[in-house]
């Protein structure tokens, strides 16, 4: 009997855990979130002609978006990165989404969302709601068009771009590509890059 | 190939250039990796008045250089080539005519060799463009820079 309570005990318990964990939350209770729409989306890109991440201040240490973004230890990929996972909903399904954050000496200076699936209809219809969404929400891009976001049945590993510049020299790039390690599927992913502004240069020598 | 093609506008002429490149993500290591291939230029204007004498375009890399494909599923300390590593595809060309398109395509890095950013402030693939030109009988100097991947 006192077998049996401590099985629907441990049962309980992982469940719970479980839960917690696809629900996107981190073990010590903060909500690790990743975006659910595309309004959501969207807005965490673009605020008054300027791109952002998040809603987070660009050149704030990695402590503050943890703090902020009330993440732990465990969401840290290596000093410079930030990592979380979760699921993206669309179309009565999901794509796979991870959030990065990323920092340069202690300070946040870039964030990409990937959404990721292995089948390629999903991939299209995504890109092809993607960009009705932009089109509403972006100006005109700074480099290439939206047009990178139709036909996207031939896509390749190396990659289609499209870009913004906002009015602080901040950027937003979209970039669609495909990656397979040996032996799996072949993956489809967008990549939404924002990031903070920088000073012209006439060079990098 | 990923190709960015963005048109700068100065007064009434635009510059236009076309940039060649390979960006791969790596989801083992969660870092993006570039290579950089070539740029073509041209300019327009639909002002008769305008002459250029001379256009001026640099794309550059800049940084750490790895084996590809190995980079993308090893540790990065096993298969870094080169630090600080550096090319620029150039163009350069006195009373450029209008229209057409110069290349630089003899600046590409070999096709087992990507780059990764790792100092924001002064890595990433960056455009540069300065334009010496007169519109309506006035001699200006113009540029304008801006980054292809960072």
């Amino acid at each position: 009997m006192r077998k049996i309570k401590r099985l629907t005990s441990l049962c309980i318990f992982f469940t719970l855990w479980i839960a917690l964990i696809s629900s996107g939350c981190t073990p010590n209770g903060g909500p690790a979130t990743t975006v659910k729409d595309f309004d959501q989306l969207l807005t965490s890109l673009h605020q008054g002609g300027k791109y952002v991440f998040e809603d987070l201040p660009w050149l704030i240490s990695k402590e503050e978006v943890m703090k902020q973004k009330q993440l732990n230890d465990s969401h840290s990929v290596r000093e410079d990165v930030l990592k979380i996972e979760g699921t993206f909903p669309f179309n009565n399904s999901s794509l796979e989404q991870t959030v990065l954050f990323v920092f340069d000496d202690d300070k946040f200076v870039s964030g990409e969302y990937l959404f990721s699936t292995t089948n390629q209809d999903q991939f299209i219809k995504f890109c092809e709601e993607l960009k009705t969404r932009l089109k509403k929400s972006l100006p005109e891009p700074f480099g290439n068009d939206l047009s990178v976001l139709n036909n996207t049945k031939n896509i390749g590993a190396q990659g289609k771009s499209v870009m913004w510049k906002g009015e602080d020299g901040s950027y937003l790039r979209i970039n669609l590509f495909t990656t397979a390690q040996q032996g799996d599927k072949m993956r489809y992913t967008v990549q939404i890059k924002s990031e903070s502004p920088a000073p012209e240069r006439k060079g990098l020598q | 190939m990923a190709i960015v093609e963005v048109p700068s506008t100065f007064v009434d002429v635009t510059v236009t250039v076309r940039t060649y490149y390979a960006h791969y993500f790596s989801t083992y290591h969660f870092l993006n990796f570039y290579r950089h291939a070539g740029i073509e230029a041209w300019w327009s204007s639909s002002n008769s008045t305008v002459t250029v004498s001379n256009m001026r375009v640099w794309y550059d890399t800049c940084r750490d250089l790895y084996k590809y494909p190995e980079v993308m599923d090893q540790p990065l300390s096993s298969t870094k080539v080169q630090n600080d590593y550096f090319i620029r595809s150039s163009i350069e060309r006195s009373n450029p005519i209008k229209g057409t398109v110069y290349i630089d395509g003899s600046h590409t890095m070999p096709l087992n060799r990507v780059v990764l950013l790792t100092d924001y402030w002064n890595h990433g693939g960056l455009i540069y463009i300065r334009l010496q030109y007169s519109v309506n009988g006035k001699s200006r100097t113009d540029d304008v820079s801006y980054y292809v991947y960072r």
